[in-house]
């Protein structure tokens, strides 16, 4: 739900009520938009090789370190292998 | 965005990152939003925001994603040039800050989220932040009820305005007919 082509809704344009959406409204229906996968091509070669990793504001400086060889460590092992 | 006067046959850029909330509020507007790049920060590309911008633009809502801020000196130069208002989505990142300056003061408005997850909680619920007094009472007003209220009473004149019907349509009528019998003239239902 934090990447555009991961929202059904917003791909398939689920209209909020059966009267329709935005789209097909007589205001809009001149602009044709499409938010498949492929919309934006430079942010889902972002999202194919990026790893958000959350970071605790209470962490010790060790533990910080610690995480910090353990996502090394990972990348090392992901690349050569 | 509904306080910020968006309506249908505008245009409202998005980044490709968000959270669902903020592409749902540009289509309860009835709006089109527009998708923009991100760049290696994962949030909005400044240089993709300038290519999507057409006429219909109203808004570029800016989301500070992951306790990242967005470069707001690139986005609010664009937006200056075009003369487009900015909102500033602050939900995963309050009290962050870009140079030194706290995200949510460079737009028009910022807003805070404190829902359960985020580091500062209310349980739900959250935070605005505005310097424009008119803007601020069209937002406590499509906050609650679509009233334009100011210390207790009709706030006046606040422009153009639409009473909400997400509550009871009955309740939005007498909203409706009692700020009418106040003076305010502008004042819709749907």
């Amino acid at each position: 739900m934090h990447i555009y082509h991961n929202i059904r809704s917003l791909v398939e344009k689920i209209p909020l009520s059966p009267a329709g959406n935005p789209w097909s409204l007589p205001q809009n229906a001149d602009r044709v938009f499409e938010y498949g996968k492929g919309a934006c091509p430079k942010s889902d070669d972002l999202f194919e090789r990026s790893v958000i990793i959350t970071i605790p504001s209470r962490l010790m400086v060790e533990q910080e370190r610690e995480m910090t060889q353990a996502i090394g460590d990972a990348v090392v092992d992901i690349v050569t292998n | 965005m509904s306080a910020l006067g968006i309506r249908p046959g505008d245009e409202v850029i998005v980044p490709a990152f968000l959270w669902v909330a903020t592409i749902t509020a540009v289509i309860q507007n009835n709006a089109i939003p527009v998708l923009c790049e991100v760049d290696d920060s994962l949030n909005m590309d400044a240089g993709d925001l300038e290519k999507k911008i057409t006429e219909r633009t109203k808004l570029i809502a800016v989301v500070h994603m992951a306790g990242t801020p967005c470069d707001m000196d690139a986005i609010m130069r664009v937006a200056e040039r075009h003369n487009i208002l900015v909102l500033e989505d602050c939900a995963q990142c309050n009290g962050g800050s870009f140079k030194g300056r706290k995200v949510g003061t460079f737009g028009k408005v910022g807003i805070y989220s404190l829902q359960i997850n985020k580091n500062v909680t209310a349980g739900e619920g959250g935070l605005l932040v505005t310097d424009d007094e008119r803007l601020y009472i069209r937002l406590v007003a499509a906050h609650d009820l679509g009233v334009p209220w100011k210390q207790g009473l009709p706030a006046g004149d606040t422009g153009p305005f639409l009473i909400l019907t997400f509550d009871r349509e009955s309740r939005a009528l007498r909203v409706t007919r009692h700020l009418r019998d106040s003076g305010i003239e502008n004042v819709f239902h749907l």
